[in-house]
């Protein structure tokens, strides 16, 4: 059958004319990734003065009358939904995955753009229906964010009303949004590269998009399935996880469910979700690390190798969430173990950026600062997760402030700093103008010092034995006085950083506005998104003819070449490859 | 450079914070210095890549920074270094693991010696059970739940008539001996945690979990719930007691069997008529209190409540702080009460007794009362009617004025500060939410409309 | 557990074959452009699409099957309150109904690649019609089992059978959208001479009945698993 794709898809590309169908119901890539990046952050704001709140309550118990244990729940359980989620999620995949997915592989687009384009109108309904819940009465759920049951759906819980059954109903379309984007990230990746384009010589950044889509393509059904089943429960009374209760001097009639097995299917869907956000971030930030050092990423098929191998084996560690959750204590012994097999291609993975900037020609530039501040927050969160991570270690410390210190500062801190990282560095290419240096850097300063400030002593009150997920600490015999303290110090340390966000969307207005205009490859880099033939991209990316691609994406500083860096579409010129051979052997 | 120079700060600042500051694990009070061992293998492990690797990079950067006319090394790959990096890591990560995996073999299996109780958690209460002298748990079940049969006791089931109840939130155990403890709860996820002891385990409606462990140091050490199961999860406390042997003994012959508390006398309200004559004089011939005597409404509370009350001012949990003036009153007249013969008697009249709802004496914001009160409803009830199984009073329809001195007295710790008042210590923690004056006047405002 | 060991499996050895295929690749080394490597967007897109969205599918559908042994006890050790279904015997008929609808959409694809209109009309219909045939039959059984009024909402296996033949159900109706959208362009009958509309009309065709033996596959799956617990 004669299909003549290439042909055929100018046809469909759907050239828009109007403001409307170029910026509202737009079907560009690039268009959606920014409308995903606008509405995550503006979330995530909100997430980000949620938790504001919260520590405001725990530094200062007695100060703010309008906090209560009701609100506090509201506020924990939204903040940390929102930011596994709706921030992080949506933004590396549907933002930065979408805008550089077609970019980096040579495509005009994604392969399904309708679909593209409904899976950002879809997350949108997601996020406004979890808005909507704190409207309704009873407002908000309270149950934490991995809203286990049975508490979840009883009446001791804030929002066990309406808030519950909204929260679920908001997570199942933000999966199915999630289904139509991802499906588009996959395929584009595998049938849409340019010529030239093998798999091996995709950046990174495409390579760590690509195998947390396909993580989240298979993870999200567990929470889709868990959300179903749950709401199914509250609704109309089933007893998948509800066994018989006498809760608040109430029975219900539900007979022999089982707790636990939500825990499975929530964390089936929740560890490989921790990969879903670090993932994108292990792959930009191998891309950032190796442009602004001018050095070719280090061991570039092994850092392929502990993507796919990370990917594949964070499906068989989930239940090192639940070492104390009651489950068959045996399962313990497996689950420690494969754990801490992660942790080797994990560490190769560190060792590798480190690799990289040895014997590099580093420039500090701002996304260079994230870059690096995310080695020492990742090596920081990482090493803390060998604690958790083993089983009997992870006794004393499991729901402690350890966990939390440790999960802001792997899934939390080191993300965002990529998030940072790569809003400066494709600012320009998005945008077509330059960040601002000085706001960045101090955005940056405040932000890495600031947030270590948070979650360092957070783990050493967590060795202390302070429970997480407490509304007030009142008396307890073991907390010294001058722990309290020590949650003043980091509430502070929280509004300062919460402060230097504040500077980042002024540094964001101000450079839309005023910023330096900026060339087509401002960074000097090698990937393609940087060889277009306009600053921004025009719809269709790459003029009249695609690139066609020559070499890997990584030839910084190849010797013998008198420029630093040799972008992927520039053909192998005479005598290249005798050059490149010597210049490899030489070490 | 400067962010190198950061870099090699906060690695020396992480080991300074590490080794001085004062917080860190609290005295070890079980067996498990195993669990201990295990944490410190894994800091030396952790800390030495951490800061081997911080530095290094740190070096990087200030020796590889871009200097005019120097250019990168290409280097794609270096097989060996790599193969010996994950070779090295893996040897690491293997010293962490292996004492991991046979202390968590110790942890799961129980010495067969060991005491066995069953810690039974509901929101937001702790309980407990002994097997009695026949050695084995009866059946429970949640139908069989009541006010009078908190545990859910099987009273067809032999086995549990010796069991040995413990309502209240303490527990005590002997000294050196190994204790198992079965987990099971009625309604959510809860978790059975103590710092000292190292340990901590899920309870899950619908199954027995366990753990173990053997006390080495006397003392008292808090429980606390360390898995969210509600709007009280903070104010879940309970204790274990940590007694000599012979101590244990005797404390564990003081506590009632399933079987005593069925046998319960019930009150004759005829009898108990004659007995309240005492209460009269302060509290009213009707029970309807007097405000000028500083003496509440009691018609109307629940039964249980007052059993409580009267053996805590018997007991001086209640009424023995110098600062509870009216406490102090109420004590004397409570001992009157101490036989429990006498007790059911006059519970028994008081049901007796019309329930007038009295007057409104406080005055306050109504709307803002009642977002207050959300929290509140929780465990006395949306209609403040008294709820038994989270142990709350009846608000409703009592003296009002009583209702604003209990908080104020609850907030600043004359009531529910003795050490053994762990009901009284949860209201504490509750009362402390209502950070302004006028809180208080609104939320009681707002029960006056119930 | 068993769900997660599945999936690891299926991703251990579709890593392992990629490994072996392509990521042995030393990129710094093999210069220039590669002939046979792909260039741009390639035609079988939609069908790389369908296949990763049947993945998807099949994952969730697996993480049911979890849930389901789950809540009857595996893992427990104990049966709590399990208990089995007495499935209305339509279900027999119900799936050699839907084998016949598979059957008619295999028919119309050959029909489809011949070229052959009016068979192609005839078969993918009869398909669209056999699977609502289907549908109508998953309803009867529902109230077949409510009508017994031997299963309350809390009976486990009652409610399970109800959401997996739903979820199922509903996999179909989105089929069946695909499939009316196209029948109804098939109908109006087409430019034979515009190679475009053909191939992805034929195209389409050939995906819906992937897609209808993906389904086949999924309840036959579904029907085991419930007949035998």
């Amino acid at each position: 059958m004669a299909y003549v794709a290439i042909a055929d898809r100018d046809h469909h590309l759907h050239d828009p004319d109007t403001f409307i169908t170029k910026y509202i119901w737009s079907q560009d890539h690039k268009v959606i990734a920014i409308q995903y990046g606008v509405v995550a952050i503006g979330v995530g704001l909100i997430a980000l003065a949620l938790s504001l709140l919260m520590r405001l309550q725990i530094g200062f118990p007695d100060l703010f009358s309008f906090m209560t244990p009701y609100n506090y729940y509201q506020y924990v359980t939204t903040h940390g939904m929102i930011m596994v989620i709706y921030l992080l999620t949506a933004l590396f995949l549907g933002g930065f995955g979408n805008y550089l997915i077609p970019l980096m592989c040579g495509a005009r687009d994604m392969v399904f753009p309708y679909m593209n384009m409904l899976s950002f109108w879809v997350y949108l309904l997601s996020v406004i229906v979890l808005i909507a819940s704190f409207f309704v009465p009873g407002g908000a759920t309270g149950a934490g964010w991995t809203l286990y049951p049975p508490q979840a759906i009883l009446d001791g819980t804030p929002g066990s009303d309406w808030g519950i059954v909204l929260m679920l109903v908001s997570l199942a379309i933000f999966i199915v949004a999630f289904t139509m984007g991802g499906l588009n990230y996959v395929t584009t990746v595998l049938q849409a590269r340019c010529r030239g384009m093998t798999l091996m010589r995709m950046p990174l950044s495409v390579w760590g998009i690509f195998v947390a889509t396909i993580l989240g393509l298979l993870a999200f059904p567990a929470l889709f399935v868990a959300a179903i089943m749950m709401t199914l429960d509250r609704m109309i009374g089933t007893s998948f996880f509800m066994p018989a209760l006498l809760a608040l001097g109430e029975t219900t009639d539900t007979t022999g469910g089982s707790p636990i097995l939500f825990q499975h299917l929530f964390w089936f869907f929740g560890h490989p979700e921790v990969y879903i956000v670090a993932l994108p971030a292990f792959g930009i930030v191998s891309d950032l690390l190796s442009t602004h050092a001018r050095k070719n990423i280090f061991g570039y098929r092994m850092m392929v190798w502990a993507i796919v191998a990370i990917g594949a084996l964070s499906f068989v560690v989930w239940a090192h969430h639940m070492y104390v959750s009651g489950m068959n204590p045996y399962f313990g012994f497996f689950f420690a173990t494969t754990t801490l097999i992660i942790a080797v291609p994990t560490a190769i993975k560190v060792y590798n950026w480190v690799l990289t900037l040895w014997r590099g020609d580093i420039h500090l530039n701002l996304p260079m600062l994230w870059a690096t501040g995310f080695i020492f927050t990742f090596i920081h969160g990482g090493l803390t997760g060998l604690f958790l991570g083993n089983v009997t270690v992870d006794l004393p410390l499991s729901d402690t402030y350890f966990v939390i210190g440790h999960f802001h500062m792997v899934m939390g801190v080191s993300p965002v700093m990529v998030l940072f990282g790569a809003i400066y560095h494709w600012f320009p290419k998005i945008t077509g103008r330059m960040p601002n240096d000085v706001l960045g850097k101090i955005h940056f300063w405040m932000t890495f010092l600031g947030t270590y400030a948070i979650y360092l002593p957070m783990h050493y009150l967590g060795i202390l034995g302070m429970p997480r997920r407490y509304y007030d600490y009142g008396q307890t015999d073991f907390i010294p006085d001058s722990a309290l303290g020590v949650n003043q110090g980091i509430t502070i340390a929280a509004i300062v950083v919460a402060t230097a966000q504040l500077i980042f969307l002024f540094n964001v207005a101000l450079s839309l506005w005023k910023g330096k205009r900026a060339d087509s490859n401002p960074w000097r880099a090698t990937t393609l998104e940087w060889q277009t033939p306009d600053t921004p991209p025009k719809h269709g990316n790459w003029g009249p003819k695609l690139p066609e691609v020559h070499r890997w994406a990584y030839d910084y500083s190849v010797p013998g070449d008198e420029a630093d860096f040799i972008p992927q579409n520039h053909p192998i010129k005479p005598g290249e490859e005798s050059l490149r051979v010597a210049g490899a052997s030489r070490k | 450079m400067a962010l190198a120079i950061v870099i090699v700060l906060l690695v020396a600042g992480s080991l300074l914070f590490h080794f001085l500051s004062p917080w860190y694990f609290t005295p070890l009070a079980s067996n498990w210095s195993t669990i201990d061992f295990t944490v410190d293998v894994t800091f030396w492990v952790t800390g030495v890549v951490f800061v081997g690797i911080n530095l290094f990079s740190a070096y990087a950067l200030i020796k590889y920074r871009h200097r005019k006319g120097h250019k990168a090394h290409y280097e794609p790959e270096n097989k060996k270094l790599e193969i010996w990096l994950t070779a090295v890591t893996t040897v690491g990560v293997a010293a962490m693991l292996a004492p991991g995996l046979v202390v968590w073999g110790d942890f799961i299996t129980v010495p067969d010696n060991a005491l066995r109780f069953e810690a039974l958690g509901k929101q937001w209460h702790w309980s407990y059970r002994l097997p009695g002298d026949d050695g084995e748990f009866g059946d429970t079940e949640v139908r069989h739940m009541t006010v009078d049969n908190p545990f859910g006791m099987d009273p067809e089931d032999p086995a549990g008539q010796d069991d040995i109840l413990i309502a209240d939130p303490v527990m005590h155990l002997p000294l050196d001996q190994p204790a198992h403890v079965l987990l099971r709860s009625t309604d959510v996820l809860h978790n059975f945690a103590v710092p000292q002891f190292r340990i901590k385990m899920d309870l899950v409606p619908g199954m027995v979990t366990y753990q173990w462990f053997t006390p080495v140091k006397t003392g008292t050490y808090e429980i606390l719930c360390e898995e969210l199961c509600g709007i009280g999860h903070f104010a879940m406390r309970g204790k274990v007691v940590v007694d000599e042997q012979a101590d244990w003994e005797q404390w564990l012959a003081r506590q009632p069997t399933f079987a005593d508390t069925l046998a319960r006398p019930v009150g004759d309200a005829a009898l108990g008529a004659a007995n309240y004559a005492v209460c009269t004089a302060c509290h009213g011939a009707q029970g309807e209190g007097l405000q000028a005597l500083n003496a509440p409404k009691i018609a109307g509370q629940e039964d249980w409540y007052m059993r409580r009350q009267i053996a805590n001012y018997i007991s001086g949990v209640r009424g023995a702080d110098a600062r509870d003036v009216f406490g102090l009153q109420m004590r004397p007249m409570a001992t009157i009460l101490a036989n429990e013969a006498v007790l059911e008697n006059v519970i028994a009249y008081m049901r007796t007794l019309p329930d007038v709802p009295p007057e409104q004496t406080v005055f306050g914001d109504v709307e803002r009362g009642a977002k207050l009160y959300t929290t509140c409803g929780f465990c006395h009830g949306a209609e403040a009617q008294g709820v038994w199984s989270t142990n709350a009073p009846r608000l409703a329809g009592m003296s009002d004025w009583y209702l604003a001195r209990q908080l104020e007295n609850f907030q600043q710790g004359i009531r529910g500060g003795h050490e053994t008042d762990v009901y009284g210590d949860q209201m504490y923690m509750m009362a402390n939410i209502l950070k302004d004056e006028a809180a208080i006047n609104d939320i009681i405002a707002y029960i006056n409309t119930l | 557990m068993m769900t997660g060991l599945a999936i690891g499996l299926v991703l251990g050895v579709t890593v392992w074959w990629v490994l072996i295929q392509r990521l042995k690749d030393k990129p710094w080394e093999r210069q220039g452009v590669i002939e046979g490597s792909q260039d741009g967007l390639t035609s079988s897109a939609p069908k790389v699409g369908l296949w990763v969205f049947m993945a998807m599918v099949a994952s969730l559908f697996l993480i049911f099957n979890g849930a389901y042994l789950m809540r009857m006890g595996f893992g427990h050790g104990e049966l709590v309150g399990w208990v089995p279904l007495d499935e209305p015997g339509i279900l027999w008929l119900n799936t050699f109904v839907l084998v016949a609808a598979s059957g008619a959409m295999q028919t119309a694809t050959g029909a489809a690649r011949k070229g052959d209109l009016g068979a192609l009309r005839t078969w993918f219909t009869a398909g669209g019609v056999l699977s609502v045939v289907f549908l109508a039959g998953q309803l009867l059984a529902w109230q077949q089992l409510a009508a017994t009024g031997r299963y309350g909402v809390s009976d486990p296996a009652y409610s399970f059978f109800i959401l997996l033949t739903a979820i199922h159900g509903l996999h179909l109706v989105g089929g069946l959208v695909v499939l009316g959208r196209t029948a109804a362009q098939v109908w109006r009958g087409l430019d034979t001479e515009n190679v475009v509309a053909v191939g992805t009309i034929r195209q389409t065709v050939r995906l819906c009945t992937t897609y209808w033996h993906f389904l086949l596959l999924v309840w036959l799956g579904l029907f085991t698993q419930l007949s035998i617990t």
